[in-house]
């Protein structure tokens, strides 16, 4: 061994969910020098995968009330550091007339309650709750069936997660932190003692290998933490999660004004949520034994979706799914536990008790509470570096949420469509003006390439050069686009010159990633299409091989 | 001899306009646009690929391409510019289309335009890089011309914006523009602009006195608009009666077919050509939907067995909905009507042609050829008395 050596960095992050992006940038914002490591893309697992939503954690209140006074608490504060990325989501609970008692028992006990809850909503500015009769939900949504005899609403709020996540890293990397996106650690070394020196890493795309020295390594990588240990030497069991598949299916447009709660076959709680200009339809919970690369959604997990929701909305069944989501949560690990009735606490685990002193592994948590656990994570590590900075992650706002931009104004400043100018500022916020100043600068990229969403020439280069977008996936993940109806048919391949152009590649390895983007996404709508989606399905179909013949590979000659 | 032809694609067209020359009384009926009116512009008769020629024509295409006119087919194939950036072979194309293959190896200007769907220096990028075009030195380079008039031009829709040059004002103007910005080039490729008639176009290349023509078009560009004028007045010249109309039902007996329509009298024939597309036309639908019992089914009611793979395609056991992820999305593309030729399986009066067949190629000319089939069996029906 050389003599001691100065470490590239203080703290190597490996992971580029909502955690591993929350713990670089705390570790950033307190002077700590980091670097992060993501394997496939930022938010590309759970945390891009979500329901899309920082609640207030009613469900805790009866057993545990101070992790809903936490939740609420942090969910005001994110609503402090990135206002633009949050928007309401009102929830009803409707009751279904059964016996005149039974009826009565379950509207007084919800009454009771949100009534509850009600005392931590101005934490969150939250609305309180209402108690309303039969004729009321009737006339706040039409679409449910007539029989139900009363409800109650509550409020939440809706997030895009993998904003959040690009949120944190950028500004993160405006602290000084490094990152390396599709870049997979395949070793974390440890020195003669066992102690963490470091990590070897390899770029997926260009192969490009290295070894990056640090003094601590933090395991944040969900649900492929047991791996992730594993390539320090460490037992997988030493960080092992109990995996549950959780999948969403979301639908062209907002179905409801309200998010509609209701119990799936199996007594589970399953929801339908407007969510940005889509509805959502989720959750199952199931354990997951399969490639975590590639997790997709199955035709049985959509039609219990369906089922549950339709019992209550039946126009359900009419509607145009137009892809699913499909996630694992990285629960904390329990044997002979129902998937549903797992903790979603978090913990930290400091592998020194497994030899590997300078490594921890971060289980457990979830989307509402990634900043407190972030924050937690940086603690132990500031302990063990001796960095006394304070924290800050709750007041710093995030890229984009330190100003209020006016849409109205980027439509009178670049010619953009209310929409559009809309959509731009939902995402970036106060960043928006520097997508306009692209625009401004060059009226062409005001070109709107995806008009589902939609998506501007310039925003695609924007992503591509400030948030670490190499593929049109990762401009889709960033931007939603090519995920509306037409499934990336009208943009997915003029996305990949330009993300192709915008990184010195060829046009044909543009071509070649918009076609992984299309399969990658038929993939997740073949589980389910209904009539509509359908026809889409074959039109698509027909004008890929229209465009690119019926072979891929001919590039060659 | 009375016949019917449901479905105005180029499958029914083509049947229509066979039946017509072959003397008998024809009705067409159609609703809605269906596959061609989505086409590109490229005329294939199997799926193209790189490296093997299109396949070589037979004088029925060629005779309904001359009838129908806008179509140039043959005798060799043509090469066609994509917005994908491929330069890809066809065994014919829209003749607005700018054929490649006579410019190898030459410098082509792409007209760069403020459209929003158009990026003409990334098209000329993709085009130059493009095998073909490497093979043969042919290089593409995107030359700024004025075109619009007003920032609304920028975002209309394609068609829209095609039309604007039926105006002789405009198609001289644009046409001027392009003459003065060139600079050495040996040929123009423009977005589907040109107009929506024959004459706009070959105003336009009159005028600029170079090759000059269009990428292909996108779903629900000029390409399929022109084929529905074109058709028109094919249709309207060989005296074909045209019944905007929806089918609701179809009978058939031995010698006799019934169609029933909605909000109309029924009609009734001697035979029937069915030309009514595949799942993109809605031909064929997916009933019902996720959470319900489904199957693809013919989009009107008629007791005919849909085909898959040589095999009867059943209504799945489940009360859920067909999962295409166990089938495949492919699904969508190879079900069809089962045919002994061009007669639908176990039927004497009733043909079937285009995408609403089985396991056929989804194609334009292969759906000319089918329709044509279709309609020479049916004129050839033994059982059919000739007209008069």
């Amino acid at each position: 061994m050389p003599a001691e050596t100065r470490p590239d960095v203080d703290v190597v992050v490996i992971g580029g969910g909502v955690n591993g992006t929350g713990v670089a940038r705390d570790c950033a914002l307190r002077g700590l020098k980091v670097a992060l490591f993501e394997r496939n893309d930022i938010a590309f697992g759970a945390s891009g995968n979500s329901s899309g939503m920082i609640h207030g954690g009613p469900r805790y209140l009866s057993y545990d009330p101070d992790v809903t006074h936490t939740s609420c608490l942090d969910s005001g504060h994110i609503q402090r550091i990135a206002p633009h990325l949050l928007f309401r989501i009102p929830f009803l609970v409707p009751v279904f007339q059964r016996s005149l008692l039974a009826t009565k028992i379950a509207l007084t006990g919800y009454d009771a309650f949100f009534a509850l809850y009600d005392k931590y909503q101005p934490l969150k500015r939250g609305k309180s709750h209402v108690l309303l009769a039969g004729d009321e939900i009737r006339r706040l949504e039409p679409g449910l069936i007539g029989e139900a005899a009363g409800g109650v609403t509550f409020d939440e709020w809706g997030i895009d997660g993998v904003r959040l996540c690009v949120g944190s890293l950028i500004d993160a990397l405006e602290h000084g932190a490094t990152a390396r996106v599709h870049c997979t650690v395949t070793e974390i070394v440890r020195g003669e003692s066992g102690k963490v020196t470091g990590v070897r890493w390899r770029d997926r795309f260009t192969g490009e290998a290295g070894t990056t020295t640090a003094r601590a390594v933090v395991n944040a990588t969900g649900a492929w933490s047991p791996i992730t240990a594993s390539l320090g030497g460490v037992e997988p069991r030493a960080a092992r999660i109990r995996p549950g598949k959780g999948i969403h299916v979301y639908l062209d447009r907002r179905l409801t004004n309200y998010a509609i709660a209701t119990t799936a076959i199996d007594g589970r709680q399953v929801f339908l949520l407007p969510w940005q200009n889509t509805s959502v339809l989720g959750t199952t919970d199931d354990d997951f034994y399969g490639d975590l690369d590639d997790v997709v959604a199955t035709g049985d997990e959509v039609r219990y979706l369906f089922q549950a929701i339709e019992r209550v909305f039946p126009s359900i069944r009419a509607a145009r799914a137009i892809g699913t989501w499909g996630g694992v949560r990285p629960t904390l690990y329990a044997w002979g536990v129902n998937e549903d009735a797992l903790s979603r606490e978090h913990e930290i685990v400091d592998h020194a008790a497994h030899g590997a002193d300078g490594l921890y592994s971060m289980t457990g948590g979830k989307l509402a509470s990634y900043r407190i656990f972030a924050e937690e994570m940086t603690d132990v590590l500031a302990g063990r570096l001796g960095n006394q900075a304070p924290r800050r992650t709750h007041v710093a706002p995030l890229p984009g949420g330190d100003e209020q931009v006016d849409p109205m104004h980027l439509v009178q400043e670049g010619g953009m469509e209310a929409v559009t100018a809309t959509r731009l500022e939902y995402r970036h916020g106060g960043r928006s003006l520097r997508v306009l100043e692209r625009m401004l600068q060059n009226p062409r990229e005001a070109a709107v390439v995806c008009a589902c969403e939609p998506v501007t020439e310039a925003e695609i280069r924007y992503v591509v050069v400030n948030e670490l977008a190499v593929t049109v996936d990762d401009v889709s993940r960033r931007t939603r686009l090519g995920l509306g109806a037409c499934g990336g048919m009208r943009c997915a391949l003029r996305c990949g010159h330009i993300v192709a152009d915008a990184t010195g590649r060829s046009p044909g390895e543009g071509a070649r990633m918009a076609l992984e983007f299309m399969e990658r996404a038929a993939r997740r709508r073949a589980c389910a299409i209904g009539p509509e989606q359908a026809r889409q399905e074959a039109l698509g179909l027909a004008l890929l091989r229209s465009e690119v013949g019926v072979e891929r590979d001919d590039e060659a000659s | 001899m009375k016949l019917v032809v449901i479905g105005a694609g180029a499958a029914g067209t083509a049947a229509a306009w066979f039946l017509a020359r072959g003397g008998a009384k024809v009705t067409l009926v159609h609703d809605r646009a269906g596959a061609t009116a989505l086409y590109s512009g490229a005329l294939d008769l199997t799926p193209w690929t790189e490296h093997a020629p299109p396949l070589v024509l037979d004088p029925d295409l060629s005779a309904f391409a001359a009838a129908l006119t806008g179509w140039a087919l043959g005798p060799k194939p043509c090469r066609i510019a994509t917005r994908s950036g491929a330069l890809r072979p066809a065994a014919g194309r829209a003749a607005a289309l700018l054929d490649l293959e006579p410019l190898a190896g030459r410098r082509i200007a792409v007209a760069d335009v403020d459209r929003d769907e158009w990026d003409a220096r990334l098209v000329a990028q993709a085009l130059s890089a493009s095998p073909w075009a490497a093979r043969t030195g042919t290089r593409f380079e995107a030359v700024r011309v004025r075109a619009l008039r007003g920032g609304h031009e920028r975002r209309i829709a394609l068609y829209d914006f095609a039309q604007l040059h039926d105006a002789a004002e405009r198609a001289d103007d644009f046409a001027e523009q392009l003459r003065k910005t060139t600079n050495g080039h040996d040929a123009w490729l423009v977005g589907p602009w040109l107009g929506t008639e024959p004459s706009s176009i070959e105003r336009i290349r009159a005028a600029v006195k170079l090759p000059l023509g269009e990428i292909n078009s996108p779903p629900g560009g000029p390409a399929g608009a022109r084929f529905e004028l074109a058709r028109d007045r094919l249709l309207a010249a060989q005296k074909v009666e045209i019944l905007n109309a929806r089918v609701s039902a179809l009978h058939t007996g031995p010698n006799q077919v019934r169609v029933e329509l909605v909000e109309k009298p029924a009609l009734e024939a001697d035979a029937a050509v069915l030309a009514i597309g595949g799942v993109v036309a809605g031909g064929l639908r997916l009933s019902g939907g996720v959470g319900s019992r489904a199957t693809v089914e013919l989009c009107f009611s008629a007791s005919l067995p849909l085909s898959l793979d040589g095999h009867t395609f059943d209504a799945p056991s489940t009360l859920h909905g067909v999962d295409f992820q166990a089938h495949g999305l492919r699904t969508l593309e190879r079900i069809g009507v089962a045919t002994d030729g061009a007669r639908v399986h176990g039927e004497r009066a009733l043909f079937a042609a285009g995408d609403v067949v089985a396991a056929r190629p989804r194609t334009v000319l292969e759906a000319v050829r089918s329709g044509i089939a279709a309609a020479r069996a049916a004129l050839g029906s033994r059982l059919l008395t000739p007209a008069q």
